[in-house]
């Protein structure tokens, strides 16, 4: 019984870790990300390897006022708070495999911009390579 | 030796077999049936839509834009709570739909499928806002609704896109729109 719930399990994995590279991104209608210069990354409950500070460094390197923490209101007034969510699997060793950053309104909550890597094994990066990428398909690349 | 050997061209048989491909959600899969409205406009709506990905390369089933004004279309028609929804940027009132996030999980027996909408329904004849909200909602999808797996995540996010546009249509009507 073990071996055959094991077995659909890697069916599942394998049926769905398939694939090439991809990275999109999208706007809410009206968005202006040009007026946003403080950020709030709030941490991923249960992550433990620093997403967030890898977040706010590579925000920094932008020009954004950036800071983190657990909360989901800021602690201070800020133009934008900043949520993602990571996936890993395991292929030899861990890698990130997709990574997911919204952009949203700190008053309302609303999502006003989006972007996503995906990145199977083959097509492994690292997740600072990764945090950038996603960055500058929201904001841009850094001048 | 000979045993690895079989089990693993089996494995390959039956990813072959139960992987399949993605296909995208279906408008049909989406709509709101049977949502009771107390309200009726008689007024004309345009439903703009934006967020969505074709499903492609990650060989994840998606939501298009196409995809999801359909089935909002036909939801709201359905309900009745707009009289006509045009095709073009027309009519008296225009919903905009932006679909901010759609978190899929990556391997398992249940896939749950979490959905993040942003609203915003603007009164054309002046261009104010007349309801603007984010709903989240969610649907899970279980092996007994699909063994395979694609079909699974297709499910739910069929399931979860469909209870936003309830949520979002009962969040209309109590609007009282003529």
């Amino acid at each position: 019984m073990k071996t055959g719930l094991s077995f659909v399990l890697i069916l599942s994995v394998a049926a769905l870790i398939v694939g090439c590279a991809n990275l999109n991104s999208s706007r809410a209608p009206g968005a202006d990300l040009s007026k946003i210069k403080t950020i709030y990354v709030q941490k991923l409950a249960g992550e433990d390897w620093g997403a967030d500070k890898l977040i706010v460094t590579a925000l920094e390197t932008r020009g954004y006022q950036a800071s983190s923490g657990i909360s989901a209101t800021p602690p201070t007034p800020v133009d934008a708070t900043l949520t993602y969510e990571d996936k890993w699997m395991w292929d030899m060793t861990m890698y990130m495999i997709r990574l997911t950053i919204q952009i949203r309104d700190p008053s309302s909550g609303a999502i006003i911009a989006s972007a996503e890597s995906y990145r199977p094994s083959l097509e492994r990066k690292s997740p600072e390579f990764m945090v950038n990428e996603v960055l500058d398909a929201i904001f841009g690349k850094p001048k | 030796m000979r045993v690895p050997t079989l089990s693993l061209l089996a494995l390959f048989i039956a990813i072959a077999l139960l992987g399949g491909c993605a296909t995208p959600s279906r408008p049909g899969g989406m709509t709101a049936q049977g949502v009771s409205v107390s309200h009726r406009s008689a007024e004309a709506l345009s439903i703009v839509v934006t967020g969505g990905k074709s499903t492609s390369a990650t060989g994840m089933p998606q939501i298009s834009d196409a995809d999801f004004r359909e089935a909002l279309k036909q939801s709201i028609l359905k309900a009745g709570l707009f009289n006509q929804v045009v095709e073009d940027q027309g009519g008296h009132y225009r919903l905009e739909a932006y679909i901010g996030s759609l978190s899929q999980p990556m391997f398992g027996f249940s896939f749950t499928v979490e959905m993040e909408v942003s609203y915003r329904l603007v009164d054309l004849s002046n261009n104010s806002t007349v309801w603007q909200k984010t709903i989240k909602s969610s649907h899970t999808a279980t092996t007994s609704d699909s063994i395979v797996a694609v079909t699974r995540l297709q499910l739910a996010n069929e399931g979860a896109a469909k209870k936003n546009i309830e949520s979002a249509i009962g969040d209309m009507d109590a609007l009282a729109l003529r």
